[in-house]
């Protein structure tokens, strides 16, 4: 597994209980908001949001500014959450999102060939003891896609509920050892959605970062903003354009950022590509 | 290659969409209101779609045919286009449909009937005159036909419609229906052309040269008239040999009397469109070339596109007529 980056938004503690373990996080040692768990190597980390919308929105917003690769990580909400026609204790990908009372809808990316059962949502403000047929139910998953779709792509987010009640009485049977092993036992099927949000993140994490001779530059030149802006780009033409050429002996004896950057853009604007042997 | 399908509620009865969802068997649709509602919003991820794309069925509203540049034409005295689908099945470096849209899912719109009324109804209003009707430009026009059905609609409208061209471009080397049906008239075949060894790098997920080349052959021998189209013609080292080889490759194998026409298209992108080309795909051997602003355009330098442009028009009039040559180098 390469090392892109969750992030797991979930409600109760009993939920995310089993994330922590299986996943080795600790709790991470910031004065924040909503406790905040990691793993040593930073490929996940888990937010414990609370109930509710509000609350969603809240623990979503404070992992984000506390996870360094929040804007490259894939985000997940994962809880329990209620239906009348899936069955109980079955792992659903949610593939629609409406919140109670109103039209609009999300549609989060969903991965294929997953082999999780897909359904639609609703967010509602209150437990509900009534449910839809064609839907699951839950508290959160409106307020944590929409405060996040403002910070990724829809093609970072997912939600995924395990079915815990179908009725009043089984919604009032609920106990957190009950939910710990209603999530405890289907981590073993999003396994695969795991490896495969990982390296999409990875992939992402590397479409956006800069090569080290970069930062190299940036730091022992002055370049100014727009100077920087295109540097960042000249550099990476260079490395697509010259994979076996240094480029740091074509900048030698050049020593303003302005130089650096006119004598390197010289090359490229006169560089034939070369296609390789025709 | 689909994940997953969406369709707009209005049409869920749609014969066309029942026979699409026929060739997805263990593909629930989920239904929605409005494409809009999902294709071209803000936040979303063009490549990551590209490698997952979800199929949208739609109903096309409004105009469904439009008017090309006045520069853009292939003999007819009028030009129009028209586009049953939005995206394409092949990922190539210079697509500017990865600039227009922020989705790379494709859409398609089944309401074929809309078109083609209005295709008639212009026929009419310009009774007698020579019209030609592009398709092709926001897709791929064969590549999708086994799902759409678009081309086997398509030509029996045409049929009817002596004064009427159709264009239908392609990289695709679907043969059917064109091969089980008889070749009509008005109708040409247009494939997008470049050197064997740079398509191989830019042209990702579409046939190769090669095959492109044989399925061209396959069409000449059956009677459909070919259109080559090097579009957008492209820079690099030895670039004259290759587009050489190039043309020698395809002149060898499809016959001089096939060829309808030809066309040379400059590389261009609008410069707002090239910077987000740059964020999606920033490894882009061909982004990241030698291509500099000119007015509102990222292209090659003039006198590289002049040489090119040139070269590459006066070697093929040693395999087809000049009066074959086009220009198809405006904007849409």
């Amino acid at each position: 597994m390469t090392n892109g980056t969750i992030c797991w938004v979930v409600a109760l503690l009993p939920e995310a209980k089993p994330l922590i373990e299986k996943l080795e996080m600790k709790l991470f040692p910031q004065d924040t908001l909503h406790p905040i768990y990691r793993n040593e190597t930073g490929t996940d980390w888990l937010v414990v949001s609370g109930i509710g919308q509000l609350n969603a929105a809240s623990g979503s917003a404070t992992l984000y500014q506390v996870c360094p690769k929040a804007n490259v990580a894939i985000w997940v909400n994962i809880g329990i959450a209620g239906s009348q026609t899936a069955e109980l204790g079955e792992l659903i990908y949610i593939n629609a999102i409406r919140k109670d009372s109103t039209n609009r809808i999300f549609y989060p990316f969903v991965f294929p060939n997953l082999k999780i059962k897909h359904a639609s949502l609703v967010t509602c403000d209150s437990p509900q003891t009534t449910y839809g047929k064609d839907y699951v139910v839950d508290m959160e998953a409106w307020a944590f896609y929409k405060a996040i779709y403002k910070k990724v792509s829809r093609e970072f987010i997912a939600v995924f509920k395990v079915i815990s009640d179908d009725s009043e009485e089984s919604m009032n049977a609920l106990s957190s050892s009950i939910i710990y092993h209603l999530i405890s036992d289907k981590l073993e099927s999003l396994e695969n959605f795991r490896i495969k949000a990982q390296n999409l993140s990875h992939d992402e994490f590397r479409r956006q970062s800069d090569p080290e001779i970069f930062k190299q530059l940036v730091n022992n030149f002055h370049f100014s903003f727009t100077q920087t802006q295109q540097l960042k780009r000249s550099v990476k033409r260079w490395y697509i354009l010259f994979p076996n050429k240094s480029l740091i002996s074509a900048i030698q004896g050049y020593d303003s950022a302005q130089e650096i950057l006119r004598r390197i853009n010289e090359i490229l604007d006169d560089a034939e590509v070369d296609w390789g042997e025709y | 290659m689909i994940n997953q399908i969406f369709v707009e509620r209005e049409i869920e009865n749609h014969h066309r969409v029942k026979s699409i969802l026929k060739s997805f068997p263990s593909s629930t649709p989920i239904y929605i209101d409005k494409y809009g509602e999902l294709f071209n919003k803000k936040k979303q991820n063009f490549r990551v779609q590209k490698s997952f794309p979800n199929l949208i069925l739609a109903s096309k509203n409004g105009k469904h045919i439009l008017q090309v540049p006045k520069s853009f034409g292939i003999g007819s005295s009028y030009n129009f286009y028209f586009s049953h689908m939005y995206n394409c099945l092949y990922d190539c470096d210079y697509c500017f449909l990865q600039g227009m849209y922020s989705s790379a899912d494709f859409v398609l719109f089944v309401n074929y009937d809309k078109f083609e009324n209005e295709i008639r109804q212009k026929m009419e209003e310009l009774k007698g005159e020579s019209v030609t009707f592009f398709s092709g430009y926001d897709c791929d026009s064969l590549a999708f036909e086994k799902i759409s059905g678009f081309v086997e609609h398509f030509l029996p409208v045409f049929e009817e419609l002596p004064n009427a061209l159709l264009e239908l471009r392609t990289k695709s080397i679907q043969l059917q229906p064109l091969v089980s049906k008889s070749p009509i008239e008005n109708c040409v075949i247009a494939y997008s052309l470049m050197p064997h060894i740079i398509a191989k790098q830019i042209d990702r997920k579409a046939p190769s040269i090669e095959k492109r080349i044989n399925v061209m052959e396959k069409l000449s021998k059956k009677g459909w008239q070919i259109g080559l189209r090097f579009d957008p013609l492209i820079f690099g080292k030895d670039w004259k040999a290759m587009y050489s080889n190039l043309f020698s490759d395809i002149f060898q194998s499809v016959p001089k009397k096939s060829i309808h026409s030809f066309t040379f298209g400059p590389l261009r992108f609008p410069k707002e469109m090239f910077k987000s080309l740059i964020k999606l795909n920033p490894e882009s051997k061909l982004l990241s070339g030698p291509l500099t602003l000119r007015g509102t355009k990222m292209t090659y330098k003039a006198e590289v596109e002049f040489e090119m442009i040139n070269f590459c028009t006066d070697l093929i009039k040693s395999y087809a007529p000049e009066a074959l040559a086009f220009n198809c180098s405006g904007d849409f």
